[in-house]
């Protein structure tokens, strides 16, 4: 049976006549997987949110959406509150509730249910999820993860026939990823609830999917089985989102053999490719060192425990740093100690082998060290990006030049009087950036630059940290994305339980971890020695 | 064990509203010296005796200042103790400032009680169901004021390496302050219309909403609420017929001990030490039961 | 509409004050009548709110701001008496209307001492919060254009504030409302009542641009009021 059936749906924006979504039609049909991809900006989210009434955007609609075979508008407010789901990007605004209990209660509270029925679904549900321990914690305390494993859970217990989800991983770790999308396979596959997923990184969700979607500039450009959209879309600019496996055999194989995951491209180059060694890039680097770290430890309470044990740690000039490290593991705490924001109760931090307390006041800020927060809104404080980097400006007494300089090599130059939140998220990461250069620092500190980025702003971002590097500025990035860092970093450096366990060109960081390293690591694994990257392993798979 | 905390949150609301408000209406020094010991023997027991000295070095400050400036704004009295700037202090002034700084003191300690034990989901729920729209504002400021200190600390941390503003100067933190609150303000109004709209996607608005949380109004709650209103309409009554009426001025009037003030003295001493009364018994069963195990 | 809401409002306020002056000749309980005067001077505010019509994010942006100036009493905690709670309530009710400010302020007072202590105070902190909010909504036409009267009304409020502070302080020591010790009490808490009115126009200064042009543009984008 069909759930939903759009019919030549169009949408314009209000004060707006460039339609964002034109003349879009398909069908999804009960317990599908669906699959909505397309570069940010494609209108991924305007399309979900025609689909769920209460969320519809204001504008110039043309065409008709039918659930289940009636005009999704004329239906009750009550019935499709309930029975179409729909899950937000970012896990800390859409929970409502101070207890997990309270916010698994809390649509079939507004359904008007009777407190026995409730109780009842809370008891079914947190069993299915497996968050029983939980209930009763304060939603305040729970991980982005778990939180928004909360968010899906209040939304499964309201029993929808479908659920939507918009890019619902793109604010999560890597671990907490792939339990979300674990539980999403199970509720699409054990329960029947049909699925509808807007999602930037491919890798991981294409093998679950039934169909893909793909929406190129607000048109529907494909509309089929994953294989064969990923044929279509190879075609396109989105092919750096799609799985390492596709992107490396994707020129070669036709649509019914195209590799999709790791287990399929790497059968493909075990039965079919004989052994070649990639050349190592070293990245030799010959400058002075400019951070220096040694046996630094730290806690943040006075009884707490070290977060920070004893970590050495040197970072040349012009060198970029990608440091790994699980969640908790201290990456932030270690940022936050080099750029004085804490104060490392024992060992030495020094830049420019100068210690960081004889940087006094703000000195430190000022040309010196550069620190783009995990959230980049914190960044913003005015009605305009410009304004703010005036603001910037007048404090650093730059040149108001500097302002052009540095959004044309960002390419933001566009964005600059706009509200900084009415920017999306791949953009406003360059505009937070902007803001950071305008002091110019010589080091700049990068808390999970890629969070919630799509692949084609990654490698714009890549390009950008490649050309400041080659300015001589020096980066220090703490990331979860492996696939970022085999392609942008110098080094790569891993933080466990406190310390820096090693420190190594990317190439030889990846090809010596087992589990903790990219997609076309594990796939050229024996064969292609230090290959880590897609472009690695297709350059070297061409010469042999 | 903590059977009190465990009462309907109305019996509850309605107990401390009794219990503070005789205190409050009356100004007989009997009845606020019962209210008092009522509230520091709970007090007491509800925080274990920790804490509560540091509590009683305060209270005994606030009993002097209040006793003692008594006298020096109210020269009623027919018992003058000396003369001060051509003023005279009397006695009954200084009792009378004894027995509201008593009330004072017993008022703050019953309200603390109350914090403690009425806690804000106990709140939440009671108002959840007369007003259900300003009970959620209630509780989602709640829950919003831990997630604002947390984006104030992040945004603090992305202005200060901004270089904006220096953090030695007095003046300079306090406008990184300002900056920052303004920053984070924007931030959370912004992130408000995403946590309405997923409220809207979970059919928030709809008529007929109900709440999940039920308490049971026990046999024991009916007691505990018919008892409190019976005794307080006695109070009442007795106040008014003059048994436990009392007057500072001219005279203060004596204390006298007939069968009707007595049974209003008892009354009340037995709802002030009620909540202690059943946490004894509770915890006294409690450790019979264990004694079985 | 608006007209009625205000004249009715204060018609009943006004006819809870009687009632309650009444009761406190007849049996001299200045002291509870007070405090459930203030309660009840609440409640017809707070039932307008309750059944007006409202988007969702109006009800969410009310908690927003209400938590706001909640953290806003912990943040400036080191500086005593420098609190941005009147202003927040201000610049609420000057975007959002009269009624938010009301409630803005109530709620305020109300969240904050669950974390400050409760006391019979917390309906007279209430209320004057909720009333420097809800005239400030009344006022929004000409206080929002014109920074000095803004200011103006923050000093002003903040006077209002210490003033009714002071009078519930005289009530509660006294048992009435003693002139002399009203006196003697306005007098003592002079420094108090200037750092009040002092940062209520710091507050309203630093804050009313960006505060009130965080609201003002989400007001206008989604549509809320």
């Amino acid at each position: 049976m069909e759930i939903f059936r759009v019919e030549n749906l169009s949408f314009a924006y209000p004060d707006s006549k460039q339609k964002v979504l034109d003349n879009v039609s398909f069908c999804v049909n009960d317990g599908e997987f669906v699959t909505l991809c397309g570069k940010s900006g494609s209108s991924k989210t305007t399309l979900l949110k025609m689909l769920k009434p209460q969320l519809t955007p204001k504008g110039d609609k043309t065409g008709g959406i039918f659930y289940k075979g009636e005009n999704l508008y004329d239906i009750e407010n009550a019935v499709t509150a309930a029975k179409i789901g729909y899950v937000m990007q970012n896990p800390e605004t859409q929970i409502v509730c101070d207890t997990v209990k309270k916010e698994l209660a809390f649509g079939l509270e507004n359904m008007g249910k009777s407190p026995f029925e409730i109780k009842r679904r809370i008891a079914e549900i947190s069993a299915f999820f497996g968050i029983e321990e939980w209930v009763n914690k304060n939603t305040n305390q729970l991980s982005g993860g778990e939180k928004q494993l909360v968010s899906l859970a209040s939304i499964i217990a309201m029993n929808p026939d479908v659920i939507i989800l918009d890019e619902p991983t793109s604010q999560l770790d890597p671990v907490a990823t792939d339990s979300f999308f674990n539980l999403l396979e199970k509720i699409n596959r054990q329960l029947g609830i049909t699925v509808i997923l807007s999602e930037h990184n491919l890798e991981r969700c294409f093998s679950m999917s039934d169909r893909v979607l793909f929406l190129d500039d607000g048109r529907l450009a494909c509309d089929d089985t994953p294989r064969k959209a990923c044929v279509e879309i190879l075609k396109s600019d989105m092919k750096v989102a799609l799985p390492s496996a596709t992107r490396i055999f994707g020129e070669e194989f036709s649509a019914e053999s195209l590799p999709l995951n790791i287990r399929e491209g790497r059968k493909i180059i075990l039965d079919g490719y004989n052994k070649s060694t990639c050349e190592i890039d070293n990245h030799r680097n010959d400058n002075d060192d400019v951070i220096n770290l040694e046996d630094v430890w730290f806690r943040y309470e006075k009884n707490g425990e070290d977060v920070l044990r004893g970590v050495n740690l040197s970072v040349k000039k012009s060198e970029i740093l990608a440091i790994h490290g699980s969640n908790g593991s201290g990456k932030t705490t270690l940022l936050n100690v080099i750029s004085k924001l804490r104060k490392a109760y024992h060992g030495d931090v020094k830049l420019y082998n100068r210690a960081i307390a004889d940087y006094k006041g703000n000195s430190l800020y000022r040309g010196i060290i550069g620190f783009l927060p995990q959230n980049p809104k914190t960044v913003f404080s005015n009605k305009t990006v410009r304004e703010d980097f005036l603001e910037s400006c007048k404090a650093h007494s730059k040149d108001e030049n500097i302002i052009d300089e540095i959004s044309e090599k960002l390419g933001i130059s566009h964005l600059l009087d706009r509200h900084p939140f009415d920017i999306s998220g791949g953009e406003i990461q360059k505009c937070a950036l902007g803001r950071v250069l305008i002091s110019q620092p010589e080091i700049i500190l990068l808390d999970e630059p890629t969070k919630g980025l799509d692949a084609f702003y990654k490698s714009e971002l890549s390009e950008i940290f490649e050309k400041l590097s080659q300015e001589g500025k020096t980066l220090v990035i703490v990331t979860h994305d492996v696939e970022f860092s085999a392609t942008t970093a110098h080094s790569c450096a891993m933080l466990f339980d406190g310390e820096i366990i090693c420190k190594e060109p990317p190439q030889v960081f990846f090809s010596e971890n087992y589990f903790y390293t990219t997609s076309s690591a594990i796939i050229a694994k024996d064969v292609i020695k230090n290959a880590v990257t897609v472009s690695q392993v297709t350059e070297n798979l061409k010469k042999i | 064990m903590n059977r009190f905390l465990k009462t309907h949150p109305f019996t509850m609301l309605v107990y401390f509203l009794a219990v503070i408000g005789v205190s409050m209406f009356c100004n007989n020094p009997v009845l606020q010296l019962i209210s008092l010991l009522g509230a520091t023997a709970y007090a007491v027991w509800l925080s274990k005796g920790r804490g509560f000295l540091s509590q009683l070095l305060y209270f005994i400050t606030l009993f002097a200042l209040v006793a003692v400036t008594n006298p020096l704004f109210v020269h009623n009295g027919k018992t003058p103790l000396f003369f001060m700037n051509g003023n005279p202090v009397t006695l009954e002034a200084i009792i009378c400032g004894a027995s509201i700084a008593l009330m004072i003191i017993a008022t703050v300690l019953w309200f603390s009680c109350m914090t403690r034990v009425m806690t804000s989901d106990k709140f939440y729920f009671l108002f959840a169901k007369i007003s259900p729209k300003l009970a959620l504002v209630f509780s989602m400021a709640l829950n919003f004021v831990p997630r604002l200190k947390k984006s104030y600390k992040e945004t603090e941390k992305a202005h200060k390496t901004l270089g904006i503003y220096s953090t030695e100067s007095y003046f300079e933190r306090l406008f990184l302050k300002l900056k920052t609150m303004s920053s984070t303000v924007a931030q959370s109004a912004e992130n408000s219309i995403e946590t309405s709209a997923s409220m809207n996607a979970r059919g928030y608005g709809e008529k007929g909403r109900t709440s999940f949380e039920t308490v049971k109004f026990t046999f024991y709650d009916l007691v505990l609420l018919c008892f409190t209103v019976a005794v307080t309409i006695m109070e009442i009554i007795f106040m008014i017929n003059g048994a436990t009426a009392f007057e500072f001025y001219p005279t203060v009037t004596k204390i006298t001990l007939e069968v009707s003030s007595v049974t209003a003295y008892a009354g009340y001493f037995v709802l002030c030490f009620l909540p202690v009364i059943i946490e004894i018994t509770e915890s006294l069963r409690w450790k019979y039961f264990v004694s079985k195990i | 509409m608006k007209k009625t809401v205000i004249t009715s409002i204060s018609a009943i306020a006004l006819l809870i004050i009687a009632v309650f002056s009444v009761l406190c000749e007849w049996c001299k309980g200045y002291l509870l009548a007070s405090v459930l005067g203030a309660v009840l001077c609440c409640l017809p505010f707070f039932f307008t709110f309750e059944n007006k019509k409202t988007t969702t994010s109006y009800v969410v942006l009310v908690a927003v701001m209400t938590a706001v100036s909640v953290t806003g009493r912990f943040l400036f905690a080191p500086i005593p008496f420098f609190k941005p709670v009147s202003a927040i309530v201000i610049l609420t009710a000057l975007s959002l209307g009269g009624q938010a400010g009301f409630v803005t302020g109530a709620m305020s007072a109300l969240v904050s001492n669950f974390y400050f202590g409760q006391g019979p105070w917390t309906p007279f902190q209430m209320l004057t919060w909720g009333l420097i909010g809800f005239f400030a909504g009344l006022l929004s036409k000409k206080l929002s254009k014109n920074i000095i009267l803004l200011s103006l009304y923050g000093a002003l409020a903040g006077l209002f504030y210490s003033l009714v502070m002071d009078s519930w302080t005289v009530l509660f020591m006294d048992g009435s409302l003693n002139v002399r010790r009203y006196f003697a009490v306005i007098l003592t808490s002079l420094p108090i009542t200037l750092c009040y009115v002092v940062s209520n126009v710091i507050f309203l200064l630093v804050l009313s641009k960006p505060v009130g042009n965080t609201l003002d543009r989400l007001v206008k984008k989604y549509g809320i009021l």
